[in-house]
């Protein structure tokens, strides 16, 4: 039996009257981005929310006037909270057979975190770092970069199920940017590739709608998995691929957990 | 739709911020930075202002100038009281400036702006570190004096500064303040962070002299863990400087004016009577803690009166000697040359004085050769 959907709820006969309300409030989300209109699907039909979530969301939004940064805050509350983490990483835990997991990210985001976190205090020093990280092994890495964490908030991670590698088999760098959902910019610059493994102690989990939009940087491409889903899947770019790679969010880990020495895509 | 969020939208589209005006500008960056309108990218832990510069790289020269004054309104209009209690945002926007201004025609007006903020912020908060970053960030030469200052509490993150700040200068200044300060685990934190961009910038040839002058002011546990680090980035000290390094070091404590008093007292007491090792322990003591004209002009005393006292005895002189010749070797490149030059003399002219009629004239004929096969080499 599944979970009831936001649209189920708010479509249903008795919550008519705050209905038109709150659909024209979220409505409003749609024209705040280019892809508004996606984070407005995908929250109707998340499936992993429980009816009384639903209830406290639809609540909390039919007590706003419906402007768009109220609304944005009622949604990104109800999905983080503010200051501990509420609804994030909280999908069903993720069936896959995996033990390798990998994620690409820009050589300047992964620097600017560096930053952010403290590890540094100017960019020179974390990008002279990171080069540094690229050209040692594993085994040579001081005990300070294997604090540096891979991501922020939350990781999203690809995997492929019993293949060591974790990323998809492509020709290209292009093609495998592209089944990971990748669009590159000449803004983006380049991209660095992590390889690890998970401890025991890190679930990953089925990416949910409070997964992808309760922060300040909404993922474009992201798409709720279906209920029961084993896996989330990403929603590639381009035409050459029809389908995505595999996805999956847990917590942050650091690069003492690498599988690989990091590898910087061309 | 509120004229707001239709800026916003704007801006994430180059096309659309190419008409914006610098109001609408730093509305739509504030309301990315403080995510009321969410920015996009492919990786949700992408920070705001990573998702800002990347669109600010594809605008063209009138919205780069609209956009510059736009920070320059943000950073102009912050309130005191944001700065303790909504500070996130401002944590964004000088990440933001100090990626997308350092070219900029902006930089002068964004660094009085800055030293302002820091001004008005509490000195050990974050957000006065990162002010202090986005100085640095922009190549703020503020003089070495003001950045050894504001290193107040040992902290690594605030070392970090200091340093980088001290490198907008010379690499010498940089080791020179870190051989004079309470060393502790924070300044190695602070220096191994930094070491990959000075290999980078300045090369191993550069950082060896300058970390091993640094290796033989500190303690051994500091010594050891700072020489794991140099040979973790492949740096391999010389053994001789390692080992010949006999001075023992007292524990270091955090200067304190009593201590520093204390040792101005020996100096201004001290004599080459004693054990010349003791005197180098004194001496490496009070350049740290002093300064190195304390040191000097105690050196130059003792000299002085071992030249005009004709019953100063010999042994006293030859410590003399040793100890001015071994402090020259030591500290010379702190000292400049002519303070070099000056000590070396006294401690060449009261050498000479002791030394036997054959000895001396010895030298003289080796000097006279010296100089006339360098008068040769250069003539080549």
């Amino acid at each position: 039996m599944t979970e009831p959907s936001l649209f189920h709820l708010v479509l249903s006969a008795g919550l008519e009257p705050r209905s038109a309300r709150i659909r024209g409030a979220l409505f409003q989300v749609t024209l705040a981005s280019p892809v508004g209109d996606r984070m407005y699907h995908n929250l109707l039909l998340e499936p992993h929310r429980s009816a009384s979530d639903w209830n406290e969301l639809i609540t909390k939004l039919s007590e706003i006037s419906g402007d768009i940064i109220e609304t944005l805050k009622v949604v990104r509350d109800f999905c983080g909270g503010n200051p501990a983490p509420k609804r994030i990483g909280t999908g069903p835990q993720a069936k896959i057979s995996s033990t390798v997991f990998g994620r690409v990210i820009p050589f300047e985001s992964f620097c600017a975190i560096l930053l952010k976190e403290g590890y540094h205090v100017e960019m020179a020093q974390a990008r002279a770092t990171v080069r540094a990280m690229l050209r040692r092994a594993l085994d040579r890495f001081p005990e300070d970069w294997k604090r540096y964490p891979l991501g922020m908030y939350l990781m999203w991670s690809t995997f492929r199920p019993n293949e060591p590698d974790p990323f998809p088999e492509t020709t290209t760098g292009g093609d495998l940017l592209s089944a990971l959902g990748i669009e590159r910019t000449s803004a983006s610059g380049t991209i660095l590739a992590f390889r690890y493994t998970l401890p025991t102690s890190i679930v990953p989990r089925v990416p949910t709608f409070c997964d992808a939009y309760a922060g300040p940087v909404w993922n474009p491409y992201f798409r709720v998995p279906p209920f029961g889903a084993e896996h989330g899947r990403v929603r590639p770019v381009g035409l050459h691929e029809r389908r995505g790679a595999g996805e999956v969010v847990h917590e942050v880990i650091t690069a003492s957990l690498l599988a690989a020495p990091l590898e910087e895509l061309p | 739709v509120t004229p707001n969020v239709t800026a916003a939208s704007q801006f994430v589209d180059p096309r659309h911020a190419e008409t914006m005006t610098v109001a609408e500008m730093a509305t739509s960056v504030r309301q990315i930075l403080s995510g009321d309108v969410p920015a996009l990218s492919r990786y949700p832990d992408d920070l705001p202002h990573v998702c800002v510069e990347r669109v600010y790289r594809v605008f063209g020269a009138p919205a780069r100038a609209v956009f510059h004054d736009a920070l320059l309104l943000l950073l102009q209009r912050i309130e005191p009281l944001e700065l303790t209690q909504d500070s996130d945002w401002i944590d964004e926007l000088l990440l933001l400036i100090s990626a997308t201004l350092p070219e900029s025609a902006a930089k002068e007006r964004a660094i009085s702006l800055l030293m302002h903020l820091y001004s008005l912020t509490d000195r050990t908060s974050l957000l006065a570190m990162r002010a202090l970053a986005s100085l640095i960030a922009l190549r703020y030469r503020a003089p070495p004096d003001y950045w050894k200052s504001i290193y107040n509490v040992p902290n690594e993150r605030l070392a970090q500064i200091v340093i980088r700040g001290l490198a907008l200068w010379s690499l010498d200044e940089v080791f020179a303040w870190l051989s004079e300060i309470y060393w502790a685990d924070e300044s190695l934190a602070a220096l191994r962070a930094t070491m990959p961009l000075f290999l980078q910038d300045f090369g191993p040839e550069a950082l060896q002299p300058r970390l091993e002058f640094l290796l033989k002011r500190i303690a051994a546990e500091q010594r050891r863990k700072l020489t794991t680090l140099c040979e973790a980035i492949g740096l391999v000290m010389s053994s001789k400087e390692l080992t010949t390094t006999t001075t023992k070091l007292p524990r270091r404590v955090r200067v304190t004016r009593e201590r520093a008093e204390s040792l101005r007292l020996q100096l201004d007491s001290w004599t080459a009577t004693g054990d010349p090792s003791q005197t180098r322990q004194l001496l490496v003591e009070a350049q740290s803690v002093l300064d190195s004209s304390a040191c000097v002009a105690a050196l130059e005393r003792e000299a002085t009166r071992a030249l005009t006292e004709s019953d100063y005895p010999k042994e006293y002189i030859k410590h003399l000697v040793s100890v001015t010749f071994w402090y020259v070797d030591e500290y010379g490149s702190l000292l400049g040359a002519d303070t070099s030059l000056r000590l070396a003399s006294l401690a060449l002219a009261n050498e000479n004085a002791v030394l036997a009629p054959q000895e001396r004239m010895r030298r003289i004929v080796d000097s006279v050769e010296e100089a006339a096969n360098y008068d040769d080499e250069e003539r080549r």
